[in-house]
């Protein structure tokens, strides 16, 4: 048995958000309008339009992450220069149910809990720090090749 | 094949093991390089459990070895380092009847059953979270499991669903709908019939399903399975937040092994009875968690609730009877048959049966899940368990539940007793607030959350809740008037009572509950003063040089970098201070005032 909303959430993991191309694909298969998965696509927050950086800061907007002052952690990646573009994406999530670690900051995929202003500086300048190496070794080898083509 | 399983399961279960617990909050806390060092020493047997529910005291890992019991250990970084947290039985959280071979206790260290946290506890969802390893089936038959679902299928299924009837058990999602009597309403319907297992937990604040599912996955499928023999059906759905990959995980796996184990599929248990379960994600909208918009949400639609009647008992699911229960409904049904109703029914007040699971967060010594009987007073649940001081209010039933003042808490746990302070017992978030919340504060920020989970069918529910929160966002930068609030109070009775589902009409209970309790935070407000000293627009940071030891701790706290050194002390920019009460909150030295 296959379901629509699950296999969109199969395309939006493997790629990051909906490719037109996908959801043109998936309106063939389930035989539904593309109109629909449009709908779809625009309705859950689980789905996105646009490619998801390489790093995903998800800031948790619970109840108890709240009130244990996480929306200062918004302010913190603001003020980094933490912006939604091909390096990362930011995105608040409503609860992960770890609220007895309030408050929780999940990037990339791993659980922080009992964040702090300090120590979210100190992560964040990490992978700062590591796109910009990134960045540098392509540079390079992106030099070796123009020599060698030369 | 259940004898088998069993001895297989006591084995494992009494014999050598040290049991780490991998839930999500467990890995949160640092479980998994914990695990990874005890795995190191491969004469050991080394396993991963679920939840035992003390959160605030994960990492937790229990040692069982040479005939003894499980000795707890809290917050372990390092297991030579840990302190112990108690001892326990493991069996002794069960309230069903076990065979098991008797284990020598400690008498150097105290009784997990008699730790304040643990003390109130009766546990009949969360029976195994935390004993079993989550995905071994002889495990879970060792604990009982499966021998419910071997009694039903000797069972006429009106006989199952009579007995579900009298135990009194209803819906644990938070209407709180009689389960029996759901189930009756579809088995009369003519055709094709389906079982849902909601699992879409989208309160924030609220876990119990999360745990459930991660720690004892087979008690909801056989749960279900149960519930579908009883009505009829021949296929269920379990819908289940994205937002919980192990969960999602854990559920899929056991469906798998259930099936192996012919317990769920063709010919369950050698018997006529045929039962599948598929597995659908939800996609991140808070209200697919109402019944109607769940279904519309498995259909391949968005998540637009429905006009009720016709229930989804008579017309759900692709317009057939189905039955839809929440995770802590459905683990509750196997021991109900076990033990018979009877057992379950003197459990809890009149109209309240059985137990209730809560998340206990917030600003509490003790936090994490907690079951206890219905009937038991909040007071007990935050003030005993929780050991929670300076408490001013405590938030119940999730963003659309409300807030009972601290001179109201002496209130039992039970749908009608709470509904009528104007809270709802909802799937059983419990967030304790104190003195450094602010109610306005709180009300505002569930108000936001409604508006933005609003799905927008209803006009009142969209444009009212959005108009509502307007109107707070003023109040809270003090510029605010009387009249706001008598606006706030009309606009909150059309939207509870216009709406169609279950989010609207409760969407105005944290605002009604505030403004009926702690008017006079709002009146505050409207002078111009945040009593709390959270709402932004109304206060103001000063660092007291006398005061300031220079630890710098501010600066490296501070998100706008609005801190600098002058001479070996610190000052803030009033210009870059964004007001979030950061420094105000590391500073050790009281250095720091809020004016």
């Amino acid at each position: 048995m296959k379901f629509l909303i699950n296999s969109l959430l199969e395309i939006q993991s493997k790629h990051g958000y909906l490719p037109k191309n996908e959801m043109e694909r998936i309106s063939m298969e389930f035989n539904v309008p593309i109109s629909r998965i449009y709908s779809i696509a625009t309705f859950y927050n689980a789905f996105s339009l646009k490619p998801v950086g390489r790093h995903v800061i998800h800031v948790c907007k619970g109840t108890a992450c709240v009130m244990g002052g996480s929306e200062v952690f918004e302010d913190t990646l603001k003020q980094m220069g933490v912006l939604d573009d091909e390096d990362f994406t930011y995105q608040p999530i409503r609860c992960f149910g770890a609220c007895s670690l309030a408050p929780v900051v999940v990037i990339d995929g791993k659980v922080y809990g009992k964040m702090t202003v300090s120590r979210l500086k100190k992560i964040v300048s990490k992978l700062f720090e590591d796109e910009s190496k990134d960045r540098d070794n392509n540079k390079i080898s992106k030099g070796d090749e123009d020599a060698r083509e030369a | 094949m259940l004898e088998k399983l069993k001895e297989k399961g006591i084995d494992e279960l009494y014999g050598d093991r040290i049991a780490v617990g991998t839930s999500t909050c467990g890995v949160a806390a640092g479980a998994l390089e914990v695990l990874e060092v005890l795995a190191l020493d491969d004469t050991k047997n080394v396993v991963e459990v679920g939840c035992l529910g003390f959160c605030s005291a994960e990492p937790l890992v229990y040692v069982q070895e040479n005939g003894k019991a499980a000795l707890v250990y809290r917050n372990v970084k390092k297991i030579e380092e840990a302190k112990v947290l108690g001892w326990f039985y493991p069996w002794e959280f069960s309230p069903l009847k076990l065979e098991h071979p008797e284990l020598e206790g400690y008498k150097e260290h105290p009784r997990l059953i008699e730790h304040p946290f643990y003390k109130k506890q009766v546990k009949i969802v969360l029976r195994n979270c935390g004993i079993i390893e989550p995905l071994n089936i002889s495990q879970y038959v060792a604990m009982g499991g499966y021998y419910a679902l071997q009694r039903v299928l000797e069972k006429e299924p009106e006989d199952v669903i009579e007995e579900v009837k009298k135990s009194g058990l209803r819906g644990r999602g938070g209407a709180g709908f009689p389960t029996g009597l759901k189930w009756e309403i579809a088995k009369k319907n003519e055709g094709e019939k389906y079982v849902i297992c909601n699992a879409d937990e989208g309160d924030p604040g609220a876990y119990m399903d999360r745990s459930v599912l991660e720690g004892d996955p087979f008690s909801v499928i056989e749960g279900m399975t149960i519930g579908a023999y009883a009505i009829g059906a021949e296929l269920g759905f379990v819908y289940v937040r994205n937002e919980y990959p192990l969960a999602v995980e854990r559920i899929e796996k056991a469906i798998e092994i259930a099936k192996k184990y012919g317990f769920l599929g063709k010919n369950i248990m050698n018997t006529e009875f045929s039962f599948d379960i598929h597995v659908v994600r939800g996609a991140g909208a808070f209200v697919c968690g109402e019944e109607t918009a769940l279904i519309a949400s498995i259909e391949g639609y968005i998540g637009e609730p429905r006009i009720r009647p016709p229930y989804p008992a008579e017309k759900g699911l692709w317009g057939k009877p189905t039955v839809i229960n929440n995770v802590e409904t459905w683990a509750n049904i196997s021991p109900i048959i076990l033990n018979g109703w009877k057992f379950f029914a003197s459990l809890g007040t009149e109209k309240s049966k059985g137990t209730k699971v809560f998340s206990l967060v917030g600003k509490v010594k003790n936090s994490g899940l907690i079951e206890v009987p219905m009937g038991i007073s909040l007071r007990e649940v935050v003030e005993e368990i929780g050991m929670a001081e300076n408490v001013k209010a405590v938030q119940t039933g999730g963003p659309t539940g409300g807030c009972v003042p601290k001179n109201l808490m002496d209130v039992a746990v039970d749908y009608e007793e709470l509904t009528k302070l104007g809270s709802i017992m909802g799937s059983g978030g419990m967030v304790v607030l104190d003195n450094t919340t602010c109610m306005v504060d709180v009300a505002k920020y569930f108000l936001e959350f409604s508006k933005i989970e609003s799905c927008g069918k209803c006009v009142p529910c969209r444009l009212g809740l959005a108009e509502m929160v307007d109107i707070i966002e003023r109040i809270t930068k003090g510029e605010g008037s009387l009249n706001d609030l008598e606006e706030l109070e009309r606009l909150a009775d059309v939207v509870a009572n216009t709406s169609l589902c279950g989010l609207g009409k409760t969407a105005p209970n944290p605002l009604l509950t505030t403004l009926r309790y702690f008017r006079e935070e709002y009146e505050e407000h409207i002078r111009g003063r945040c009593p709390a000293g959270v709402c932004r627009a109304l206060v103001k940071y000063r660092i007291v040089e006398d005061k300031c030891t220079g630890c710098g701790l501010c600066k490296l706290n501070c998100p706008a970098e609005a801190i600098e050194e002058v001479d070996e002390v610190y000052k803030i920019d009033d210009k870059k201070c964004i007001k979030c009460g950061s420094c105000f909150n590391v500073c050790k030295f009281e250095a720091i005032e809020r004016l």
